[in-house]
């Protein structure tokens, strides 16, 4: 399976169907597509929305896990959307929401060698 | 390709550590330039009267693989509930790029790490600023955050179950 980082791909599109990928700025695009890697998971495409910027959050378990959790975020005028790479599922906020997930310790005791 | 971010724990300089992405963390009573390993050597001991201090240690992300625009705002927390036990404690702050030295005595300026919650976390890159580009790949982002264990005599021997200290940042 792919990193946790690239299970999920974004893509924006432009009123005349062109396609933007890169960057973070979503301003005069129509629609905001998550599309995973792997057919297990769910594809997202949002319309409807005034569109302002993306970005994605990772979390590291920073005391030894690695890369816990990856979230895409998109910021709409009317909302936040936020899409767990882990298992595809979206979290809709108000515009401002920062959400910050906590990472649960893998279990170390007794101590591993 | 999205970046790829490791932690690292900090030994020599404000830019030599060790990988500890998928590692562990374990705060000793020998300095991380001795041991930044995690085994049973070197253990914390539970003191008489007072209070032990393990010897610091100093996190800070790295940046292996680069992102397509940029990584920003990093932040340090805990799940807000300290579950190591009566008697024991982490104290953290952020020190910036300025690696210091590793010490066993009381933390100056610190503040418990399980103070800091996703609601209210640490600044990350309130010195070495972000964002971090393309061009920072194979080089350490953003502050270092230095934390140490405190043990009072209360506390009880034995191993401890592991903690949780989230680094989250943000990328384009």
């Amino acid at each position: 399976m792919k990193p946790l980082q690239d299970r999920y791909q974004w893509q924006a599109t432009r009123p005349d169907e062109s396609l933007l990928t890169t960057g973070g700025d979503l301003f005069g695009t129509v629609m905001v597509s998550l599309i995973p890697e792997s057919p297990l998971f769910p594809r997202h495409d949002f319309t409807g929305l005034t569109f302002f910027r993306r970005f994605a959050r990772g979390f590291l378990q920073a005391m030894g896990g690695g890369l816990q959790e990856y979230l895409h975020c998109i910021v709409c005028q009317e909302c936040r959307i936020y899409c767990r790479s882990t298992t595809g599922a979206i979290l809709i906020t108000p515009p401002d929401y920062e959400l910050y997930l906590s990472c649960t310790p893998t279990p170390k005791n007794p101590p591993s060698f | 390709m999205a970046a790829t971010i490791q932690i690292h724990e900090m030994t020599t300089n404000a830019d030599t550590g060790v990988d500890k992405t998928s590692g562990t963390v374990r705060f000793k009573a020998v300095a991380s330039t001795t041991s930044t390993t995690a085994d049973a050597n070197n253990p914390l001991v539970v003191p008489g009267a007072g209070t032990a201090y393990s010897y610091v240690k100093k996190l800070r992300p790295y940046m292996e693989a680069p992102p397509n625009t940029n990584i920003s705002n990093i932040r340090w927390y805990s799940d807000g509930a300290n579950g190591f036990g009566t008697g024991i404690g982490v104290t953290a702050k952020n020190i910036g790029t300025t690696f210091g030295t590793h010490y066993d005595t009381a933390m100056s300026g610190g503040s418990d790490l399980f103070g800091y919650t996703s609601g209210s976390p640490l600044d990350g890159d309130g010195t070495d600023a972000g964002p971090f580009v393309p061009g920072d790949d194979n080089t350490y982002i953003g502050d270092i955050i230095e934390l140490q264990m405190t043990v009072a005599s209360t506390a009880s021997n034995g191993a401890l179950s592991a903690e949780s200290l989230t680094c989250a940042f943000d990328e384009i």
